[in-house]
């Protein structure tokens, strides 16, 4: 799987729950994990969308992408779809 | 054991609480919406979602394998309330890098980004009529005038 040539898009839907620990751990009894699907994308062309790196994060210059670029610019680009990526968290 | 809970409505430290929900006024009257004494609202999330981070590679390589991963960027979408403030919309990205999310070492680069609820919730209800061409109904609805 070359790198300059695929990407892996994960959706992150989240609440918190604190245990008190350090660091803390997901309460297993209180919380669920809800699968959801975890997109494999090709880097056909230049990304459009602006997105932040993890060094220097600025709220200031958050990507603001409209839903309409997002489906025109990301989704052509899905040539593979799974469905065990557990990101998203709820209460039970 | 003390567990502090709904953390993340505190990231927004400039919208009171009550602007999200008017029932949330009653939940933080007995006791959600606290934090540690020793930790702020970034460092909770931040505990939070480095249990999150750590799932997600995991899952992922058992999927693609740990080979894989190792050379596939990751890009993270986490979604915000859609009336949060810029300021609570940093606390967010704050919290992801303390996690260690976009902090895999090697050629690769991870990144993150922020994508409104609602806005989240719409592409995920689009995404198939959009792929697979089946043209799922949407139902617009407008409200009354008059």
């Amino acid at each position: 799987m070359a790198h300059d040539r695929h990407k892996i898009i994960v959706g992150v839907d989240y609440g918190t729950t604190f245990t008190g620990r350090l660091p803390s751990k997901m309460l297993k009894k209180s919380t669920k994990l809800v699968k959801v699907p975890v997109m494999l994308a090709r880097e056909e062309r230049p990304s459009t969308t602006s997105s932040l790196s993890s060094p220097g994060l600025d709220a200031r210059d958050t990507p603001k992408p409209s839903s309409k670029h997002l489906l025109e610019s990301r989704t052509p680009r899905i040539i593979m779809e799974n469905t065990a990526g557990a990101i998203r968290l709820s209460r039970e | 054991m003390m567990s502090y809970s709904w953390t993340k409505l505190l990231l927004d430290r400039g919208t009171p609480l009550t602007s999200y929900d008017a029932a949330l006024e009653g939940a933080a009257s007995i006791g959600m919406f606290r934090l540690p004494e020793d930790k702020d609202a970034v460092q909770v999330a931040s505990d939070f979602l480095s249990g999150v981070y750590e799932h997600i590679l995991t899952t992922i390589a058992k999927q693609i394998t740990e080979e894989a991963l190792r050379v596939t960027p990751l890009e993270f979408w986490f979604t915000v309330p859609a009336i949060w403030s810029d300021e609570a919309k940093h606390s967010t990205l704050e919290a992801a890098r303390r996690a260690g999310f976009g902090s895999r070492r090697g050629n690769i680069q991870d990144t993150i980004c922020l994508i409104p609820e609602p806005e989240a919730a719409a592409i995920a209800a689009l995404r198939r009529s959009v792929n697979d061409g089946l043209g799922l109904p949407v139902k617009v609805k407008y409200p009354r005038s008059g």
